[in-house]
C-alpha cells in the first residue's frame, strides 16, 4: 500500500516531466515562463512531501523557499525582463515542436539508459534519477535549440531545476545552508545574466543571439 | 458471462440510456459553456428539438453524389454504436464477444474513413479540405488513443475493455504512468470529437473546420443521424477515460442478497453520474479557457501527447 505522500512525491516526479516536455512545445516565451514557474512549484511540493517522508523540517523550509522564490519571484523577474526587450511573441526555433517532443522523447530514454546502468535497476530511486536526468537534458536542448537570450537563460534555470531536485529527491538533500547558497547563487546568476543581455540589447538592438555574427565595439 | 434473455435486456438498457444521455451531455456541455462565458447558453434540451427538427425535414441529396454519401452516416452510426455498446458504464460485466480494446479502437476508425469518403463524393472544396484534415488529424490521435489504454491494460495482461478496471486493480491515476496516460488520453478525448484546441464546433463555414466540413453537404435526416452518432462518440469516449483512469464506484459482479446488489447499483449510478457531471465541467471549462490552435500546431498537440502515452508505457515497463 503506498502511503499519500509516496504518491505525491510520484505525481510531483510525473508533473515536473510533464512540465519539461511542455517547454519544449510552446513557442510563445510568456508560456514557457509559465511552465518554468509550475515546475518548480511541482519540485517544491516534492521537497515538501521528501521532508514529512523523512522527517527533515530543514526541507519544508527549502520547499518553501524555493516555492516563492523560483515560483514567483524569479518568473515574474524574468518576465519583466522579457516586457522590457519587447520580445517578438513567437521566437525563432531550430528545430519544430514537434520535432523537439521527439528529440525530448529520445533524451528521457537516454536518462532511462544512463539511470539503470549508473545505480542498476532494483533501486528504488532508479525512476527519480531518470525524470531528474531527463529534465537536465531537455534544459540543455532547449537551450541550444532557441535563439532568444532569455530562453538561454531559462535553459540554465531549467538545468538548475533538475539538478536541485535530483539532489532532494535522491538524498535527503543537503545542509540547509548549502540549499540556501544555491538559491543565492540561482539570484545573483539572474542578475549578471540580466546585465549582459541589457547589454546585447544596447550593442546589436537585438537579443536573438543567431543574430551576433558581427563585432561591434 | 451473461447470456441471452439478460444480455440482451441489458444491451436494449444500454441503448436507451444512450438515446437519453448522449444528447442530454451536448446540452449540458453547451449550456455549461455558454453560463462560463456570460451567456445564458441554450436550453439543456436543444439538442432533442434538434434532433426533432432534423427528422421532419426533408432530406436534399446532391445529384453528383454516389451511394458512398448516403450510406456512410449508417455505417458509421452502426460502428459508434457497437463501440458504445462494449465500453462499461456502470458494470464489469464482460462482454460475451471477443471484443477488445483494439477492436474498440478501429470502430472508431470507420466512421472516420467513411467520413472522410463522403467529404470527398460531395465534391465541395470544404468537405474535400476537411477529409484530408480529419485524416491527418485521426493519424496522430489513433496511436495515442491505443498506447494510453494500452499502458493501463497492461500490467493486467487483458485487452478487454471491462477488464481493464479489475485488472488495474486501483486508481490507475495515483500511479505516475496513470497520470502520464490520462493526460495524453484527454487530449485525443479533445481531438476525437473535435473540442476547441484542435477543432471548433460552434462555428460553420470557417475556413478552419474540420468536422463541419465533412457534414456541410448534408441535410435532414441524415445530419441528424450524424449529429447524434457524434453525441454517442463524445459520450462514450468520456465515459471511457473516467471509467479506464478512475474505475472507483463501478458495480462488481455480485452475488450475494438482491438488496447488496440494488445498493451496489445505486452506488454505481450514482458515481456514474457524477463522473459525467465532471466531465461536462472539464470539457467546458477546457473550451473556453482555451483558443483553437492553429492547424499547423495540431501536431505539436497530438505529438505531445504521443510522448506522454510512450513515457506512461516506459513507466509501465519498468514497473513503476
Amino acid at each position: 500500500m503506498m502511503h499519500w505522500n509516496d504518491t505525491l512525491i510520484s505525481w510531483m516526479g510525473a508533473f515536473v516531466l510533464l512540465t519539461g516536455f511542455m517547454t519544449v512545445v510552446f513557442r510563445r516565451f510568456g508560456n514557457v515562463l509559465g511552465c518554468y514557474r509550475l515546475q518548480s512549484i511541482g519540485f517544491a511540493l516534492a521537497t515538501a512531501a521528501v521532508g514529512l517522508d523523512l522527517g527533515e523540517p530543514h526541507l519544508y523550509a527549502l520547499a518553501v523557499l524555493s516555492g516563492v522564490i523560483k515560483g514567483y519571484l524569479v518568473p515574474n523577474w524574468i518576465g519583466g525582463f522579457a516586457r522590457r526587450l519587447g520580445s517578438r511573441a513567437e521566437e525563432k526555433m531550430a528545430v519544430s515542436p514537434a520535432v523537439s517532443l521527439f528529440i525530448a522523447g529520445g533524451l528521457l530514454l537516454a536518462a532511462h539508459i544512463i539511470s539503470r546502468t549508473a545505480v542498476g535497476s532494483a533501486s528504488a530511486k532508479v525512476d527519480d534519477l531518470m525524470i531528474a536526468l531527463a529534465l537536465l537534458l531537455i534544459g540543455f536542448f532547449f537551450m541550444v535549440s532557441r535563439s532568444h537570450v532569455l530562453s538561454h537563460m531559462m535553459g540554465i534555470l531549467f538545468m538548475e531545476n533538475a539538478v536541485t531536485g535530483a539532489v532532494v529527491m535522491l538524498s535527503s538533500g543537503l545542509p540547509l545552508i548549502v540549499d540556501l547558497g544555491i538559491l543565492f547563487d540561482v539570484l545573483v546568476g539572474i542578475l549578471v545574466m540580466s546585465i549582459l543581455v541589457f547589454r546585447i540589447q544596447g550593442a546589436f538592438d537585438s537579443v536573438d543571439t543567431s543574430e551576433l555574427t558581427t563585432l561591434h565595439g | 458471462m451473461l447470456t441471452g434473455i439478460a444480455f440482451a435486456i441489458r444491451l436494449l438498457i444500454k441503448i436507451a440510456a444512450l438515446a437519453i444521455l448522449a444528447p442530454l451531455i451536448q446540452g449540458c456541455i453547451k449550456q455549461f459553456k455558454g453560463r462560463l462565458q456570460g451567456r445564458h447558453g441554450p436550453r439543456l434540451l436543444q439538442p432533442f428539438f434538434d434532433l426533432i427538427k432534423y427528422a421532419r425535414k426533408e432530406q436534399v441529396i446532391s445529384r453528383e453524389t454516389s451511394w458512398v454519401f448516403s450510406a456512410a452516416p449508417l455505417f458509421s452510426f452502426a460502428a459508434v454504436l457497437t463501440a458504445a455498446l462494449m465500453v462499461p458504464w456502470v458494470d464489469r460485466s464482460p462482454w460475451p464477444f471477443p471484443a477488445d480494446l483494439i477492436l474498440f479502437v478501429y470502430l472508431l476508425a470507420i466512421p472516420r474513413f467513411m467520413m472522410a469518403l463522403a467529404g470527398l463524393d460531395a465534391a465541395g472544396s470544404f468537405g474535400g479540405m476537411a477529409s484530408s484534415r480529419e485524416s491527418a488529424v485521426s493519424a496522430l490521435a489513433e496511436p495515442v488513443l491505443l498506447l494510453s489504454l494500452l499502458t493501463i491494460a497492461l500490467p493486467g495482461g487483458s485487452l478487454h475493455l471491462e477488464a481493464i478496471p479489475v485488472a488495474a486493480n486501483s486508481l490507475p491515476l495515483a500511479a505516475r504512468a496513470g497520470g502520464l496516460a490520462a493526460i495524453a488520453f484527454y487530449c485525443v478525448v479533445l481531438a476525437e470529437i473535435g473540442r476547441i484546441p484542435v477543432d471548433n464546433p460552434d462555428t460553420h463555414l470557417e475556413l478552419t473546420m474540420i468536422h463541419e466540413g465533412m457534414i456541410l453537404e448534408y441535410s435532414g435526416p441524415l445530419l441528424g443521424l450524424l449529429h447524434f452518432t457524434h453525441w454517442i462518440k463524445q459520450i462514450t469516449l468520456l465515459v471511457l477515460l473516467f471509467n479506464v483512469f478512475i474505475p472507483i464506484g463501478m458495480m462488481v459482479e455480485s452475488t450475494g442478497a438482491w438488496t447488496a446488489i440494488i445498493f451496489s447499483a445505486l452506488i454505481a449510478v450514482v458515481t456514474f453520474l457524477a463522473k459525467m457531471i465532471t466531465a461536462i465541467a472539464l470539457l467546458a471549462i477546457t473550451e473556453t479557457w482555451l483558443a483553437k490552435l492553429r492547424l499547423f500546431q495540431m501536431m505539436d498537440l497530438l505529438g505531445f501527447a504521443f510522448v506522454l502515452s510512450i513515457t506512461a508505457l516506459l513507466f509501465v515497463a519498468t514497473g513503476v
